[in-house]
């Protein structure tokens, strides 16, 4: 494996922390009012980032073209995101601020972030919430009309807001309906169920994208000055996650395969809180608020292979572990704590449920406690849903939970202005390798995506413009035509493999190679296995896939072979960048380096760097790029729960 | 469980379509419907036949993506409940199901099951908005909301616009899609400068694209999974009345 | 007009349309409920209130065009907001499943063609007196009109009385629907009380108000007066 030892350049400007991004930018060059209109800007992905930066570019006078794999710009993940955006306002007056939502940021990412970015980030906070309120994102508020804050994990004051148990798609709506707006206004061109399957360079520059139309087939190429990719993460690389079905690395990916560093894949956060799988039909994970650790409590019996019903199991039996491993957090502790202990009380066969996949969530005493009431007042929503998707009754059996696949920390490398190492190809959001580090704290995601698409890449990308002045090519360039023909060729592929398995099956195995290897715990035997496995598997799937249909026409199994194509080349960085971090922080845990107690053992001599990738051929190794991570304020520390 | 299902096969919007039976045994009533449709469509493609195409997306009830009308019902059996979200523990054993696309002159099928909502954008396009440019928002706490006006637009706002509502109006009406827009914006302060032009607009546009006229069947209201309430129709036709008498329709 | 065509040629607009004849009509039907009714009162005081309608000409003129006008417009609206719905689903479902529309409101096309074709034949009968021209014969001591033995005569007949009790069922079970739906459609509802109900009740009154005079003529709680020649029938 190559390594570069020249050290990536984000481009932080210089000056105190505070002062970094106003001083930024007032050194980014400006581009005239007139001359907007004169320049195009691709945006690809329709979610928070997306949608939120094709308004705003638009609303400033950019040319726009949005294109969404979905039917509808609105029905982008970010939908689903359930408890909240976080703001540094401190309306509660609890003592927060821009500095402590930035701390909280940086330690909750295991110090595995940029001080610089995520600054930023804590400081745009506010402004966001003012501009969702303006648009009509209707917040929660209390008797006095004002808005209302409820607090998260990782985080000890309360600076959540949010709209119900349906943040992400308040937000969502909003910025959607500032886009429908500018659509509506000419300035926004919408392109639905058009899937972006390739980055166009001319001479070094993203000069524009190929794309497939999903309902004709078409392949066509698309130019502009600028492209941005707002197409959130890679979970579904696991097969099973808390991911939309249609969610995939393949634009991210294609440009990776152009040039563009990938940073930090081995980072995925897993979510405690989830319904396990109930059977091998299961097609996704369904994520309940985790706001249930609230009041339920989390519990296996002593006893492996116990047979006996719950409510059977006398209360001596019964092991509430986070309770006794970690009593200050008790049941609260954070995400990759908790669904690291539930894998261990399962991998000792104490899990239940009939896979054995699965650990109680009990509100038993909270009933008993609070009366039932109480209890539906809280929870009814989350409770109709659990009993809902799985026909038991929450109230009277306790519920059985496990965790799952969330969001993924990693993704394409991008510089301080948001833009990757490819001059012209922008990327936002979950897309990006973000400002969350190692792990993300609840409700921050919301914040990333909007503060990139509303408040940075509007500055950063005119700073483009007016500074490198990018010439828009014409898709008659040979860059384009090229392009097409490998798009065009690499599906003639894919539908004339006529094998005999169907991509599903090969995407199940891949994620169940990933959840083994890459999951929860990770140790170098088990990547090295999925490291062999992998190619493997890409080469059956090569060789055995089953795509029926045509290309020309709708064709969902097509679609769907695209994806996983990319994801069996995916996953196999992922595992390399997994077993080359040898150390455990965050949601990426080595077996081989916990302490005493179990707990994650950063290395922060030889690991305290950004790991990305560069493509170098399909049979070689990628190279490896360093980014240092310098703190100077966020000192870094273990983090103790007990 | 075995179970009969006839499924409406459409090979592109010009084809005519019909509905084709295939039985499918070893259904287990854990399954969602549409992890049921997986199944089925893994036994097509065993087969060699094409797989039926069906829109759907998160698969947790909120993307608003599945869309499909299940023994009559858009939605299937269970009330507030998308077709992602309902289980087949609400079938019987031997049980026949039939499911079709989404029906209206507004909603035209692209293929099987999955149909053209393009029609509810344009309506949003044309005034289902505040025209708030990005970053010049007064402080989100310089204007109190009542709890109460906050409540009835988050009720409103809740809408994931699935079309379940045109797909069981007995006129493929959009006026409940239409209604909630309009009744969320409407409540918040920040609606106000653009309430006429958002109304007339929004109903002129759901007019033009082929939507019914609604006759207050409230079918609308009863599959919406997310319970959107048919008085907000009302509350719609109130403000579409006020600009008749301030002379802006 | 431009103003006003535009509003008439928008959904709401034609609903409104709907909603505003259905109102007069409604009312037209309470105020002729009432009137019936009088025949409880005694044959004095309902040819009494027949002298009192007549009694200002351009009043009666007047009353006629308005309802004539809704009846109309209810009908032109009815046939084209019927197209239309028609046109917005061109394609039926193979299986369908109403949830939560009632029976009234599913049928409401064919309970009006049933009421207007009724309506025209009750004019015929009652007004224009085309089956029975004795009608116009009858008069009281008084030398008025004899309505009350015109109507209690005719209800003694059962095939009219029963054609009768059918068509006023009709007219309830239309408006049934009819109540909530222009309240709806004009937006006079409240955040908790429903108007669907509200219909009901006021359907069902109504339906028990005109139903009253047949029943009671047929049960002879009604009672010709004492010679009072009757041509019944003229149908």
């Amino acid at each position: 494996m190559a390594v570069d030892t020249h050290a990536l350049n984000a481009g932080i400007p210089s000056g105190p922390l505070a002062e970094k991004w106003d001083r930024h930018r007032f050194e980014m060059k400006l581009v005239n009012p007139a001359n907007k209109r004169k320049f195009d800007v691709i945006v690809v992905g329709s979610g928070l980032a997306g949608a939120s930066a094709a308004a705003t570019l638009a609303e400033l006078g950019y040319n726009v073209d949005c294109f969404c794999y979905q039917d509808s710009a609105r029905r982008a993940h970010s939908i689903a995101a359930q408890g909240g955006i976080n703001a540094a306002k401190n309306y509660q007056n609890d003592g927060d601020s821009i500095y402590r939502l930035f701390y909280d940021t940086v330690k909750g990412g295991d110090f595995r972030a940029r001080e610089a970015n995520v600054y930023r980030l804590a400081q745009i906070s506010t402004q966001i919430i003012d501009q969702c309120v303006a648009q009509g994102v209707p917040f929660a508020r209390d008797y006095g009309g004002l808005l209302d804050n409820r607090s998260f994990g990782g985080a000890q004051v309360s600076r959540t807001f949010y709209a119900r148990g349906q943040t992400g798609q308040q937000l969502l709506l909003g910025a959607c309906q500032a886009l429908a707006r500018q659509v509506g206004a000419g300035k926004v061109k919408m392109h639905e169920r058009t899937e972006m399957l390739d980055v166009v360079l001319v001479d070094g520059r993203a000069a524009g994208i190929v794309t497939r139309d999903m309902v004709s087939g078409e392949i066509r190429s698309w130019s502009a000055n600028a492209v941005i990719l707002a197409t959130g993460g890679y979970g579904n690389a696991f097969f099973l996650s808390t991911n939309a079905k249609g969610c995939n690395v393949t634009a991210a990916f294609r440009a990776w395969k152009k040039g563009a560093l990938f940073a930090n894949p081995c980072f995925t956060q897993i979510h405690p809180t989830c319904i396990p799988v109930s059977g091998d039909y299961q097609s996704k994970l369904t994520l309940m608020s985790e706001s249930l650790r609230n009041d339920g409590r989390i519990w296996v019996p002593k006893q492996p292979g116990e047979t006996r019903a719950p409510g059977q199991i006398p209360e001596a039996e019964r092991d509430y572990y986070l309770e006794r491993r970690y009593p200050s957090f008790g049941n609260l502790s954070p995400r990759d704590i908790a669904s690291r202990a539930a894998k261990e009380v399962c991998d000792e066969g104490r899990g239940v449920g009939p896979t054995g996949l699965g650990v109680y969530l009990d509100f038993a005493d909270a009933i008993q406690r609070l009366g039932r009431n109480v209890i539906e007042q809280r929870y009814g929503n989350l409770f109709q849903m659990y009993e809902r998707i799985t026909g038991e009754d929450p109230y009277a059996v306790p519920m059985r939970i496990f965790p799952a696949v969330h969001y993924t920390m990693g993704g394409t490398w991008v510089d301080y202005n948001l833009m990757s190492t490819i001059p012209g190809l922008f990327v936002l959001g979950e897309a990006n390798f973000s400002d969350h580090g190692a792990n993300r704290l609840g409700a921050s995601a919301l914040m990333q995506g909007l503060a990139d698409g509303y408040f940075i890449i509007p500055y950063t990308l005119g700073n483009y413009f007016a500074s490198q002045a990018p010439p828009r090519v014409g898709t008659d360039h040979a860059e384009f035509r090229g392009a097409e023909t490998a798009v065009r060729e690499r599906i003639q592929k894919l539908l004339s493999v006529n094998g005999s398995r169907s991509v599903d099956t090969f995407h199940r195995e891949l994620g169940l190679a990933l959840w083994t290897g890459c999951g929860m715990a990770r140790n170098a035997t088990g990547l090295k296995q999925a490291l062999d496995r992998i190619p493997a598997l890409r080469q059956e799937f090569w060789e055995d896939v089953n795509v029926v249909g045509g290309g020309e026409e709708l064709n969902v199994t097509l679609e769907k072979a695209g994806r996983v194509a990319d994801f069996l080349e995916f996953a196999e960085v992922m595992c390399l960048d997994a077993l080359t971090r040898g150390e455990s922080c965050g949601g990426h845990f080595r077996e081989e380096h916990q302490t005493e107690d179990h707990e994650a053992k950063r290395d922060d001599e030889n690991f305290c760097h950004v790991s990305a990738w560069e493509y170098t051929d399909i049979d070689t190794a990628p190279k490896l790029h360093k980014e240092p991570l310098v703190f100077e304020h966020a000192k870094p520390s273990q983090r103790s729960y007990k | 469980m075995k179970l009969t299902l006839r499924i409406w096969r459409q090979k592109s919007p010009n084809d005519q379509g019909r509905l084709v039976s295939h039985q499918l045994d070893d259904v287990s009533e854990h399954m969602s419907f549409l992890e049921m449709l997986d199944v089925l469509n893994e036994k097509l493609l065993a087969e060699g036949q094409e797989p039926i195409a069906f829109d759907h997306d998160c698969r947790e009830g909120i993307c608003g993506t599945c869309s499909m009308v299940i023994n009559g019902v858009p939605h299937g059996p269970e009330r507030a409940t998308t077709t992602c979200q309902l289980h087949m523990r609400k079938f019987r054993d031997g049980q026949t199901i039939t499911v079709e696309p989404f029906r209206a002159k507004a909603f035209p099928v692209i293929r099987d099951l999955v149909v053209d909502r393009g029609s509810f954008d344009r309506v949003i396009q044309a005034g289902g908005f505040i025209s708030a440019n990005t970053g010049g928002a007064p402080d989100a706490n310089a204007i109190p909301i009542a709890k109460g006006e906050a409540d009835v637009a988050m009720d409103a706002a809740a809408c994931i616009g699935c079309g379940a509502c045109v797909a069981a109006c007995p006129n493929a009406s959009a006026m409940l899609f239409v209604a909630a827009k309009v009744v969320h914006l409407t409540h918040l302060p920040q609606g106000q400068p653009e309430r006429a032009a958002r109304v007339r607009e929004m109903v002129r546009t759901m007019d033009a694209e082929g939507f019914g006229y609604c006759s207050n069947h409230f079918e609308c209201e009863a599959v919406c999974p997310k319970e959107i309430s048919g008085r907000f129709i009302s509350e719609l036709n109130r403000e579409f009345r006020e600009l008749f008498w301030r002379g802006k329709s | 007009m431009t103003f006003l065509a535009s509003a008439w040629r928008s959904s709401i607009g034609a609903k409104i349309v709907m909603a505003v004849t259905g109102i007069v009509l409604f009312l037209y039907a309470i105020a002729h409920m009432l009137g019936n009714l009088q025949v409880f009162i005694g044959q004095d005081a309902i040819n009494a209130y027949g002298v009192l309608l007549r009694a200002f000409p351009p009043f009666l003129v007047v009353a006629r065009a308005v309802l004539l006008l809704s009846v109309g417009l209810h009908i032109i609206a009815a046939i084209r907001v019927t197209l239309l719905n028609r046109a917005a689903r061109p394609e039926r479902y193979a299986v369908r499943k109403a949830q939560e529309a009632s029976l009234a409101a599913r049928t409401l096309l064919v309970s009006g063609v049933l009421i207007a074709t009724y309506v025209v034949y009750h004019v015929m009968h009652f007004t224009t007196r085309n089956f029975a021209t004795t009608y116009s014969e009858l008069h009281d001591s008084a030398g008025r009109h004899d309505i009350y033995s015109m109507v209690v005569g005719s209800f003694q007949d059962p095939i009219i009385s029963i054609a009768y009790i059918v068509a006023m069922i009709l007219v309830a079970f239309h408006l049934s629907h009819g109540i909530g739906g222009f309240m709806q459609t004009l937006g006079w509802t409240h955040p908790r009380y429903g108007t669907r109900r509200l219909g009901l009740v006021i359907a069902t009154i109504i339906a028990i108000g005109y139903i009253a005079v047949p029943v009671a003529s047929l049960l002879g709680i009604l009672e010709l007066p004492a010679g009072a020649e009757m041509a019944a029938g003229g149908h």
